[in-house]
């Protein structure tokens, strides 16, 4: 099986759980099986997709305002993002909307773009509805799903189906993914990263 | 022991007499040497202390010290060496007596003293070399109340009984701690032979398997045991197993003296299965004065096979070393593979000493690297493996690639009566870096050490791997060159020669049956002796299990060459006598390992000095080691350093020096072989000799050239013998690195580099020199460092390309690994020498720049803010102390020339900080924690250089590293260095300046679109065509464009493509460099585009549809208005980034 590694990105204002997530999601399976990092901004984690395997390379960015203007490094050359939100903080939704907008600009062209609202053990002191996420999500063409890190809901599953987007290494069939823009690299499909 | 080898080899023994027992007293003294020193040292400090009961100490320690040396170490040497020994310990006692304070020079001063005394010794062994051919001296013991060796069960039970006694036990452990020895092996052998008789022997067993007892629980193993452990040799082992093991092992070729030894199981162990191929030679035994003794041996075997398996599964060892237990698994097996030589060799049973055959043993290993164009077939078509197959016995194999799997396989060929089809492919694993055959456990370091092992074992094979008889029969690498040079046709001759094998010659295998092979742990392997095996050995091996040879072990041939002219003067003629002349061997062997074997205990003069941990003075071509050892070469530093260099370590420091001597292509199977080869005349070993010595010569041990001189101090480093233990893992890493195919093809390319004559050495040294006069000629750091990556980049593929490098050696390297070796390698010829131009460039870059200026005036105000300030929240920032340790790791960085290890320190640095953090907490802290940390540490530290640095990494690392972790921390360290440098701006307006977000992108641009492969539309046919929105947008998308499309057509398919609704007034231009210009209808884009890409230097352009009206100044490149797409909008083909346009019809 060929390992294809997958730059992930992580963006989102801070204190919406961005570490918390890839933390369980590369800590709550194969505990014994992580490789030894430096911390937990950036992380690795292997999981089978189909005949291949995808190696996500997990870069999580600081959400902090002063830091936004970073952003576009580590976005850059992404596979996909993950853009989380708070649903008990409307704010963090509105933040996530001009994460998304920056990313559909200049962001890689066809970047998996996955929305998660953190923090469902707090259902009840939700500020943003479900629905409305949904839709928002829908109208982006964005994976939705609502996680607890915490809880280790919908963790795995948040990347799992990021990994059923990633196309696989096919490199025929030029026309499909003919929409380049010009001031991006293509998407890593012609090459086994690294 | 002179009388054992008859008159034929006079000449013989004296040679070796003169050469090795003189070094043996250089030795010994030396040894002694290091303990006056040691016994000094201590009494200095003692007299500092108590300068009162000196006297007393001092009668102390020579009470301790000299007898036990003159034991130990004079033990069967004459009356006289004895005295000269107590002489040394005279003259140093009171020297040191006096000398409290400078220590030092006292040490120096003793030192020559003792070297005058060992010029004594050269009279002593004069003496000793008459003495040798006379009569042997009987050694005598003191009396033992138990009778030795032990004939009965009965005698044994009584033994363990008496030694239930302490005080029994200390006095056997002092009486069989005289037995003496050369090497832990030899000291083993010896005690055995003292202390069981055959018959007991024949009862014992280690663990107690079958029928027999367990010699393991006896208490007499233990007392062997600390025995052992007070010989000299002893000391230096300190694995209890291996300490069996080599001493079982030396039983076990000792065995080939007895062809009745009654213990040989089958138990599938290579021991054993040596053991039997062993024992069915029949060879008289002339060497065994004490007879039957010597039968005791054979039942050793079997227990060392076991030994060997618990050693390996439970890895029970005294000191615990994990590189070595882990290093004695395939490793070992496969070093030590042997083919069995025909037994019919020679007149059997008549001049035979059965070491004869030991020469005319190569490796399998030996047999695989020197004869792979014939196995190694990796273009070999299925068909064609299978109709060479066909004509072969069952077992043949070629290595071939499998077009269907597109791996290596090796191709076995089945016997045709067990199964259906006549070959079958294994596939041949390639890990990241190792081999392995697919659905077996087992893994190799390369594919050669992998065959090797299926030469021997059958693992998941039906059957092991059979060479063909002309490479399994070859007795000299002459015969080995010779099939390899058929390369392929070998195999058509191969079939025919089955059919009419060559009559009187015995390079054939007995009768159809597999090779009968053996395997030989690499303490058995004698390759120390000139007459030894040649062999390939993991040199830690040797270490591990200190050969019985060991003396001239590690002795590359110029000393073999030197002790000829300089002790002698003999006739160099006994080296290029006809190595298949099998009287002349004999001549010689018999006696040599006569005097060097010594089979009995107290075996008389000639066992005598190998007491000593030799070893040392054998590498030297010098006939003083003495003096060698105390040249300035090795004498600065510490005044132990000579000394300490003595004994066990000098083999290793000694070995690594020559060595190192040319480090390029520096091969350990060469300098092992040395010995042998220089004995076994064998014209192609002469001409690896004449290569060797040339280069040792070249590079004699006081003068090293520049180049090897770092790698030798370091190594030299390792051979301290104090600390020798602790740095073994160390040294096999070093060893290994030797090894490696990865590191010598480095080598390789280093060279290569320094080579003016290759054309990848001019281009190398070329731009090294343009670089170096021309520094001021960059605009920009990164135009500097970008320019080096391209060279770079292009060095690579050009080696990857060209056939400069030694094809056989790049097979040897996954091909996944071949880039990193290469940038690796790049790194060390391109960027090491430049390394300070290269600073003082973007040095100056910076200073011009300004960026310089604003980040020496930003820094102290970003220093001045507290964490919080810069966004740190919760974690506890580092101590004052942390961050001056921080500072110094950036400082450290600062020296190093390669972005990769550079990286790795940063990540060092990261983790430090990470550390600090999560301290105190049971946090794990993301990035909206780290980032803010990093960058207030970053200030804290203050230290503009960082910002080159950063810069040096970014442009310079392997773009392959950047999407890792390295490339993370990288950019975060640049984002915070970003930061700090805007830090006023910042204030304001809480982001980057569109500078530095500018100067990002436009990296990250770089650096990824640099890791592209060739476009899809770099190919003929597509074309990539870039629509400029009206709203600032860029588009691409890539065409099928055949090359007979015009401009009109290209542009009536974008509109089509790109939805343009007034596809009028759009056209198609061409955008190189600075300059736009419109094509004519009638042009033909891909024809430009070909045009464009045959230049030398390809500009770097792009297809461009846009409204014709737009004005030039909105030229999309230099758009101001376009945040992101200017310098992306270049980046789009940076590939082809270069020259000026080219005059295109407009």
């Amino acid at each position: 099986m060929a390992i294809r590694e997958l730059k992930i990105c992580l963006l989102g204002e801070t204190g919406v759980g961005k570490s918390s997530i890839v933390c369980r999601f590369v800590q709550d399976q194969f505990n014994h099986n992580i490789s030894p990092t430096i911390g937990a901004s950036f992380l690795t984690k292997t999981v089978p997709c189909g005949n291949e395997l995808h190696k996500f390379l997990i870069w999580d960015t600081a959400g902090q305002e002063r830091f936004h203007s970073l952003a576009p490094m580590y976005y850059r050359g992404s596979a996909a993002a993950v853009v989380v939100y708070d649903i008990t903080k409307l704010d963090s939704f509105q933040t996530l909307k001009r994460w998304v907008k920056e990313l559909k600009e200049y962001g890689p062209e066809d970047i998996v773009v996955a929305i998660a609202g953190n923090k469902t053990d707090l259902g009840d002191i939700r500020e943003v509805p479900m629905k409305e996420a949904k839709e928002f999500a829908e109208s982006i063409a964005a994976i939705f799903i609502e996680t607890s890190a915490k809880n280790a809901i919908n963790v795995e599953e948040l990347f799992k189906k990021i990994s059923r987007k990633i196309p696989p290494l096919d490199p025929q069939d030029l026309d499909s993914n003919d929409s380049f823009k010009l001031s991006r690299q293509p998407f890593p499909l012609n090459r086994r990263c690294c | 022991m002179a009388q054992n080898n008859g008159n034929s080899s006079h000449w013989s023994i004296q040679r070796r007499v003169e050469g090795l027992v003189n070094k043996h007293m250089a030795d010994m003294a030396l040894e002694t040497l290091q303990h006056r020193l040691s016994a000094v040292s201590e009494e200095i400090n003692h007299l500092a202390e108590e300068a009162a009961t000196r006297r007393a100490e001092d009668v102390q320690i020579r009470a301790e010290d000299v007898p036990r040396r003159a034991d130990v170490t004079f033990e069967v040497e004459s009356q006289s060496d004895m005295h000269h020994s107590g002489g040394v310990g005279e003259k140093l006692m009171p020297a040191a007596a006096s000398s409290e304070t400078a220590s030092q020079r006292k040490i120096i001063s003793l030192l020559l003293e003792i070297k005058e005394e060992q010029q004594k010794q050269w009279a002593v062994l004069k003496e000793l070399q008459t003495r040798m051919q006379g009569p042997v001296c009987e050694e005598e013991f003191e009396a033992l109340d138990i009778d030795l060796p032990l004939r009965s069960m009965e005698q044994l039970d009584e033994t363990e009984r008496h030694l239930e006694d302490a005080g029994a036990q200390k006095k056997m452990v002092s009486h069989l701690s005289r037995m003496g020895g050369a090497t832990v092996d030899d000291a083993v052998r010896r005690l055995m032979q003292a202390v069981l008789s055959f018959g007991v022997g024949s009862e014992l067993n280690w663990v107690g398997r079958g029928q027999k007892r367990s010699f393991r629980n006896t208490r007499l193993q233990g007392v062997l045991f600390r025995a052992l452990k007070r010989t000299p040799v002893g000391k230096e082992a300190t694995h209890h197993h291996g300490f069996w093991n080599c001493g079982g092992t030396s039983y076990l070729r000792q065995d080939s003296g007895c062809p009745e030894g009654p213990h040989r199981r089958a138990h599938g162990h290579g021991l054993e299965k040596e053991s039997m191929a062993k024992s069915s030679e029949v060879q008289p035994c002339p060497l065994d004065r004490t007879g039957c003794l010597f039968k005791l041996i054979d039942t050793f075997p079997a227990e060392m096979g076991e030994l060997k398996r618990e050693r390996g599964q439970t890895t029970v060892s005294l000191d615990g070393d994990p590189a070595m237990v882990a290093l004695s698994g395939a490793e070992e097996l496969v070093s030590g593979v042997f083919l069995q030589p025909p037994s019919s060799g020679g007149a059997p049973g008549t001049r035979d000493s059965g070491y004869s055959s030991l020469r005319r043993r190569m490796s399998v290993l030996d047999r695989l690297v020197q004869t792979h164009p014939v196995w190694l077939q990796l273009s070999l078509s299925e068909e064609e493996a299978a109709r060479i197959l066909e004509l072969q016995p069952p077992g043949t194999f070629l290595v071939r690639k499998s077009c269907k799997l597109q791996k290596k396989v090796i191709s076995l060929r089945l016997d045709e009566t067990a199964s259906t089809v006549l070959h079958r492919d294994f596939p041949v694993k390639e890990g990241q870096y190792t081999f392995s055959l697919e659905g077996s456990g087992i893994s190799f370091a390369d594919l050669f050490r992998l065959v090797a092992f299926y030469c021997v074992s059958r693992d998941v094979l039906p059957f092991p791997l059979r060479l063909p008889e002309a490479i399994a029969g070859a007795r000299t690498h002459a015969e080995l060159e010779e099939v390899a040079e058929q390369g392929a046709a070998f195999w058509d001759s191969a079939g025919r020669r089955r059919d009419s094998p060559q009559p009187g010659r015995d390079r054939g295998w007995r009768g159809a049956t597999l090779p009968a092979l053996r395997t030989r742990a690499p303490s058995q392997l004698e390759c120390s002796r000139p007459n030894g095996a040649l062999c390939f050995i993991n040199p830690l091996f040797l270490r591990t299990h200190r050969l019985p040879e060991e003396p001239s072990a590690p002795k590359p041939p110029s000393t073999a060459r030197g002790k000829v002219a300089w002790v002698n003067s003999e006739p160099p003629s006994t080296k290029t006598r006809d190595p298949g002349s099998d009287t002349a061997r004999d001549g010689r062997a018999m006696p040599e390992t006569a005097s060097w074997i010594g089979p009995s205990p107290g075996a008389g003069p000639a066992s005598a000095p190998i007491d000593v941990p030799p070893a040392q003075v054998l590498l030297r071509p010098h006939p003083d080691p003495l003096d060698d050892s105390l040249s300035p070469h090795t004498r600065p530093g510490s005044t132990e350093e000579p000394d300490r260099n003595a004994p066990g370590g000098l083999r290793l420091s000694n070995i690594s020096s020559s060595s190192s001597s040319d480090s390029v292509d520096f091969s350990p199977e060469i300098f092992l072989q040395g010995p042998g080869a220089s004995v076994v005349g064998d014209s192609s070993l002469d001409d690896e000799e004449d290569d060797f010595e040339a280069r040792a010569g070249s590079d004699p041990e006081s003068t090293p050239s520049p180049s090897s001189r770092p790698s030798r101090l370091r190594r030299s480093s390792f051979a301290l013998p104090t600390t020798l233990k602790g740095k073994f893992r160390k040294m096999s890493d070093v060893f290994s690195a030797l090894r490696t195919p990865e590191k010598r093809l480095q080598r390789q390319v280093l060279e290569l580099s320094q080579d003016k004559d290759s054309y990848f050495g001019s281009l190398v040294q070329d731009h090294i020199s343009f670089l170096q006069e021309n520094r001021g000629a960059h605009t920009s750091g990164e135009d500097l460092l970008q320019t080096l990556r391209q060279f770079m980049t292009q060095l690579k593929a050009y080696l990857c390309q060209s056939s400069e490098l030694d094809p056989s050696l790049l097979q040897l390297i996954h091909e996944s690994q071949i880039d990193e070796v290469l940038e690796k390698a790049m790194h060390k010829c391109v960027l090491k020498p430049l390394k300070g131009v290269v600073d003082a460039a973007l040095r100056d870059c910076q200073v011009n720049s300004g960026a310089w200026q604003q980040l020496r005036e930003n820094l102290p105000l970003a220093k001045a803010k507290e964490p919080q300030e810069l966004g740190v929240e919760g974690a506890v920032p580092p101590d004052p102390d942390a961050i001056e340790r921080i500072r110094h790791k950036f400082l450290v960085m600062g020296k190093l020339y390669s972005p990769e290890k550079k990286v790795a320190m940063l990540l060092r640095v990261c983790k430090q900080i990470y550390t600090i953090m999560e301290e105190n907490s049971e946090r794990l802290y993301g990035a909206d924690d780290f980032l803010p940390m990093l960058t207030y540490v970053l200030a804290q530290c203050e230290m503009p250089q960082l910002d080159a640095e950063i810069q040096y990494m970014m442009e310079l690392l392997d773009p392959s590293l950047l999407q890792g972790e390295g490339g993370y921390y990288l950019t975060s360290a640049y984002g915070a260095m970003a930061l700090i440098r805007n830090f006023q701006e910042e204030k304001r307006a809480r982001t980057l300046s569109s500078e530095t977000r500018n100067t990002l992108h436009q990296w990250h641009r770089r650096r990824t679109s640099e890791r592209v492969r060739p476009c899809i539309e770099d190919f003929q046919n597509y074309l990539r065509v870039a629509l400029l929105e009206a709203g600032g947008g860029c588009t691409a998308k890539t065409f099928p464009v055949p090359p007979a499309f015009t401009t009109a057509d290209v542009c009536r398919l974008c509109a089509r493509r790109f939805r343009v609704g007034d596809p009028e007034s759009h056209a198609l231009f061409l955008l190189t460099g600075d300059r736009v210009q419109q094509l004519a209808p009638d042009t033909r884009p891909q024809r430009i585009k070909a045009e464009l890409h045959g230049q030398p230097r390809p500009p770097r352009f792009h297809f461009l549809y846009r409204r014709v009206s737009r004005p030039p100044a909105d030229r999309p490149p230099r758009a101001g208005g376009i945040r992101h797409k200017p310098g992306e909008n270049r980046s789009l083909d940076s590939r082809k980034e270069g020259g000026s346009s080219k005059g295109v019809g407009s």
